[in-house]
């Protein structure tokens, strides 16, 4: 996983690509940690460039949304494509979360 | 021996680690055909604090000494009668019970090829002579540590290996026999095909078969995120879960809400299973199913001369929600409708660089398959034959694959 992040005075954006695995646990960790504030009031996970996704990938996204939710901030994915859209879909995620298409 | 004498009376120089005692109760055979070197050898070592020390005055001696007591280490001279050092390696080298044996090479040869020739003649190490006494212990405990720490590791993991081989004959005890299938064809008309294989020694995928009353059976399939122990553990939490439920057989979307609820109070923060579980009804010939979030099963109806269709498996997987309510799908299974459920795995492999197999690559495959002359078994093995083709090993992951099919005018056969 290959992630940047931007901000604005109300936003955060969080971009990612590659692939989002297992092994991207303790980096994930990380990102949750920016989420884990009081200082933005939207969150954007950017998934353009996100090629696969696996089963512990899918739990670290569910993680993410919990963590916007706790603070009160919007939180949405953005435009997942692929493998990662479809996984997505078949998990009801857009009954969850907003799902930017 | 005045010479050792006088060595005898020295301290032990060379400093040892503190895990190093055990060393010192290793065996060391001196292999040399000089008495005045073997009493050389054996005086550092004792000085030095070793305790079992045996001698072979050639290599034929040592071998027989080896047959009955295999030592930690050998100390091997190359020039010997009867039987030589090179020899020694030889054999040692080519039998398995002593092919990991320490070699330590002591000879007065310092050519490049006497070198080569002993390494690759399977010594561990050499030392020139004459034989200086600190060179030769620093050796000796390098070898003897290097053996101990292996040895320990090697108990670790054939400790591991027995444990993960008795949990992964319990997991594969979870699969039905058969036997149990069989009597499945007997007692319901169903034409069941199984096939699990997890993708290390244990896994994360589970599947069962759940009989209710005489004319209603279940059965269902789950995927638990991530793999190896972790995973296999919720596998066994499942299905005790499921054990004590069997008044939700026949409702699979009650099931999935309270299995649901179980799972988000006791997995861990992330981790989830996918599953779909399913009543089949065999009087109705009505087929009711829930999902959360599985791979789409594939269905092909009673006119046999159809392609397989994917039916929908959306739902959220199970536990990563507090609460969530699950939906029934109900579809008409008469004679001959099948219905073959699968672990990602089987979609997830290339067929082409950069190109998955897919849902829809497998629906193709299966609806090829299964128009051919064969048993439900052979057209799984063939699937799974497939698999085996395209997956990475470095990249593997649990496989499971079931097939049900209808042919109940067998039940009264």
């Amino acid at each position: 996983m290959k992630d940047s992040v931007t901000t604005t005075d109300s936003s955060l954006t969080i971009s990612l690509s590659e692939k989002l695995t297992f092994e991207d646990h303790t980096n994930f960790r990380e990102l949750l940690k920016l989420i884990n504030n009081d200082i933005h009031r939207n969150c954007s996970i950017d998934l353009r460039g996100l090629e696969a996704i696996d089963s512990a990938g899918l739990g670290m996204l569910m993680i993410a949304f919990e963590t916007a939710e706790k603070f009160g901030m919007s939180f949405n994915l953005y435009k997942p494509v692929g493998q990662v859209k479809r996984l997505l879909e078949i998990s009801d995620f857009e009954k969850v979360m907003s799902i930017v298409s | 021996m005045n010479d050792l004498n006088i060595i005898k009376k020295e301290k032990p120089e060379i400093p040892y680690s503190e895990n190093s005692n055990a060393i010192f109760d290793s065996k060391i055979l001196v292999v040399d055909d000089s008495a005045l070197i073997r009493e050389l050898f054996g005086a550092y070592l004792t000085q030095a604090g070793y305790t079992d020390i045996q001698y072979a005055e050639n290599g034929q001696h040592a071998l027989d000494i080896i047959d009955e007591n295999i030592p930690d280490l050998v100390i091997l001279d190359l020039e010997m009668p009867i039987m030589g050092g090179f020899e020694v390696c030889r054999i040692l080298k080519s039998n398995p019970e002593t092919k990991h044996l320490p070699i330590l090479i002591q000879s007065g040869r310092d050519t490049a090829s006497d070198l080569t020739k002993a390494f690759s003649h399977g010594a561990s190490d050499m030392v020139l002579k004459p034989i200086k006494r600190y060179e030769i212990l620093a050796r000796v405990k390098v070898h003897l540590e290097n053996r101990i720490l292996v040895s320990k590791l090697t108990d670790y993991h054939d400790r591991v290996a027995s444990e993960l081989e008795q949990a992964r004959q319990i997991q594969l005890d979870i699969c039905p026999s058969k036997h149990e299938l069989k009597n499945y064809l007997q007692a319901y008309g169903l034409d069941i095909g199984w096939h699990y294989e997890p993708s290390s020694e244990i896994g994360g995928d589970i599947g069962g078969i759940l009989p209710i009353d005489e004319t209603r059976i279940a059965f269902y399939i789950a995927d638990f995120s991530g793999h190896g122990v972790a995973a296999a553990l919720n596998t066994f939490r499942l299905q005790t879960w499921l054990t004590s439920a069997s008044e939700l057989y026949s409702s699979p979307d009650e099931l999935l809400t309270k299995l649901n609820s179980f799972l988000h109070n006791n997995l861990s923060s992330g981790s989830y299973a996918t599953m779909l579980f399913f009543c089949l009804d065999i009087e109705k010939q009505e087929l009711t199913y829930s999902a959360a979030g599985s791979q789409p099963p594939l269905l092909q109806g009673s006119d046999g001369s159809k392609e397989f269709e994917l039916l929908s498996s959306k739902g959220m997987p199970l536990g990563l929600r507090p609460h969530w309510d699950y939906e029934n799908i109900k579809f008409p299974f008469e004679k001959n409708t099948k219905i073959l459920i699968y672990s990602d795995a089987l979609v997830e492999v290339e067929v082409e660089e950069n190109t998955y197999l897919g849902e829809e690559g497998l629906r193709k495959e299966v609806s090829d398959l299964w128009h051919e002359e064969k048993s439900t078994e052979d057209k799984i093995s063939q699937l799974v034959a497939n698999f085996h083709q395209r997956m990475d090993p470095d990249n593997s992951d649990d496989l499971t694959i079931i097939c049900l099919e209808n042919v109940n005018e067998l039940r009264s056969s």
